[in-house]
């Protein structure tokens, strides 16, 4: 469980989240939605600790800011938006990135059955330089889960990845959830967001502009002054005008 | 290809090592027979055992050490800065302790026992001081290259005004030998200096390893992964100026071993930035001993120097193996 109170972010002169106030609880799936530039990653950045801010972050009623690094950690994972591998590891060494908690007879194993559950059960032993771009996303999947944090945080996760392996994602994400963790995940995918997150946090210009489950809070308005969107929430499908309106 | 673990490769170089040792002192330029060297195990201050024990087995272990210890330095430069280009030099802690050795060299201290070495510890550990000076405030690796370029440029140009002011030919002479490396007439002492690097090394490597493994994956994973950014630069910078300043202060600069050791060992198998250093100390240390042996072998009228034949021999092997992974790298990362 995560408590947010009145959290503010600079990045350079720009004020990226503007007194922010949320609690984000356990056992769900909370997609952070928005346009560019509307303090997504700068608050899932905040929320895992990598970027100072102001106000004050609570996990599980301790202070994210007075946590050492070794605590933090077992705490928050976080999947950053960029998928830069520096070096050509197999794909169970990366996923063995996420257990180095765990003993080294183990890793192998977990890893592997990691790697089974976001469809590449088959490619243990492939450099990540020889996997396509959303198998890659997968195998960095794969190892954010393989560390078990209770708060689960990832930047974009759908990037890259096929229809399908969004949907299949999302799926995994939401098991996580179902599993006890608090599952944070920013999406540009309306829809998907709509379909498969208990809550959304609409994000707009750094503000927390409204959060709920996405039938309550996703209507004409929001998508209107905040997507700059003409559309409606139908039977749980987003219907959006192919043009786009001004935001004025 | 040949895939090796960690453990394998260390075997495999450290055997090739142990026979290449035994086989390198019977060379020279005296030729000893069976008599001689069962003279120099008995007595080891006989003729025959000065040879042994005083001239080839500490020649020869400074040729393993210094590439060690260049082996390690490429390894952790590589690792720390993500950058299969790196090498222990990209600091400018090599060209700081090349500077310090024709400094002393051109104040005539060239002759006097340890001053060449100590002098160029002095500007490496200078050097070193001013990076870490940097890194207390900036620790990213973009900052770092920079100022890497920035005073290995500025070395370069120290070491060019000393040409200038050289008082003699003579002593010109003398510093571009320096600068060519060699490890002619070392001794104990040079050893210990090479052993003492690598044992710095050997203590603080164990800490930099997830660190190192997690920068694979980035800064922001690594430190959402309780990696402490700080403290992994300053103590890779620690590791690569001891090594960088110590190889320079006991065998001048040889060059390209640091780059191209961890490379070798990545074409046996080996990826994971913390699995590899170690392996390539034994590569680069296998490395320099050849190096150093087909110097003495080359039937030329003169020595050519050890980082002259470093990287002729080896340039040309990097390419090569740049070629065959070229495909593997270009598709990396795209």
């Amino acid at each position: 469980m995560i408590d947010v109170n009145s959290v503010s972010v600079r990045i350079g002169q720009t004020l990226a989240v503007d007194r922010l106030t949320t609690r984000l609880d356990s056992g769900k799936l909370y997609g952070v939605i928005g346009p560019n530039g509307s303090g997504k990653t700068t608050l899932l950045k905040a929320l895992a600790g990598l970027l100072p801010y102001e106000g004050d972050i609570r996990i599980a009623d301790a202070s994210l800011g007075d946590m050492p690094l070794s605590e933090r950690a077992a705490k928050t994972g976080y999947l950053p938006q960029e998928r830069m591998v520096a070096w050509n590891l197999s794909a169970r060494e990366i996923v063995e990135l996420g257990l180095m908690g765990r003993a080294v007879s183990e890793r192998a194993a977990l890893a592997e059955a990691m790697l089974e559950r976001v469809g590449l059960g088959g490619h243990a032993e492939t450099g990540v330089f020889n996997l396509s771009g959303g198998q890659r996303a997968r195998v960095l999947l794969a190892r954010l889960m393989a560390t078990q944090c209770p708060v689960m945080l990832l930047d974009e996760p759908l990037a890259a990845l096929d229809p399908a392996w969004q949907r299949q994602v999302l799926r995994l994400l939401k098991q996580l959830a179902a599993d006890g963790h608090t599952v944070v995940v920013s999406l540009h995918d309306l829809g998907l967001a709509v379909q498969m997150c208990d809550e959304v946090l609409v994000l707009n210009h750094g503000h927390l502009v409204v959060q709920g489950a996405p039938e309550a809070v996703i209507g004409p308005e929001v998508l209107r002054e905040v997507f700059g969107l003409s559309g409606v929430l139908h039977e749980g499908h987003l219907w959006v005008d192919a043009e786009p309106v001004g935001l004025g | 290809m040949i895939r090796m673990n960690s453990k394998l490769i260390m075997a495999v170089f450290g055997l090739l090592t142990l026979l290449s040792l035994m086989g390198l002192l019977t060379l020279g330029d005296v030729s000893l027979g069976w008599a001689d060297y069962t003279q120099a195990m008995s007595q080891p201050e006989s003729i025959a055992g000065q040879i042994i024990w005083q001239i080839r087995l500490p020649r020869n272990l400074c040729a393993f050490g210094v590439g060690a210890m260049l082996g390690v330095a490429g390894a952790i430069a590589q690792g720390y800065f993500r950058n299969p280009l790196a090498e222990p030099g990209i600091m400018g802690v090599s060209a700081g302790a090349g500077l310090g050795a024709a400094i002393a060299i051109v104040l005539g201290l060239g002759l006097t026992p340890w001053a060449v070495e100590v002098s160029a510890l002095l500007f490496s550990g200078l050097v070193s001081l001013i990076i870490l000076g940097f890194v207390a405030r900036f620790p990213d690796r973009q900052t770092l290259i920079l100022l890497g370029v920035g005073l290995s440029s500025l070395c370069g140009a120290l070491m060019a005004l000393v040409f200038n002011l050289s008082p003699s030919p003579v002593t010109t002479a003398e510093i571009l030998g320096w600068m060519m490396g060699s490890v002619e007439n070392r001794s104990w002492a040079d050893a210990g200096l090479a052993v003492l690097g690598l044992g710095v090394a050997a203590l603080m490597i164990p800490a930099l390893g997830k660190g190192l493994r997690l920068l694979t994956l980035g800064e922001e994973t690594a430190r959402s992964m309780g990696v402490n950014l700080r403290r992994v630069a300053a103590m890779s910078v620690v590791c690569i100026s001891v090594l960088a300043g110590l190889s320079v202060a006991v065998a001048g600069v040889v060059g390209f071993v640091g780059l191209a050791a961890p490379h070798f060992v990545r074409a046996l198998g080996v990826k994971d930035p913390y699995s590899l250093i170690w392996p390539s100390a034994f590569a680069g240390g296998f490395m320099v001993l050849m190096a150093d042996s087909a110097i003495r072998l080359l039937p030329t009228s003169n020595d050519i120097r050890l980082g002259v034949l470093t990287s002729l021999v080896g340039a040309p092997l990097f390419v090569l193996l740049a070629w065959k992974s070229a495909r593997v790298w270009v598709g990396g990362n795209q």
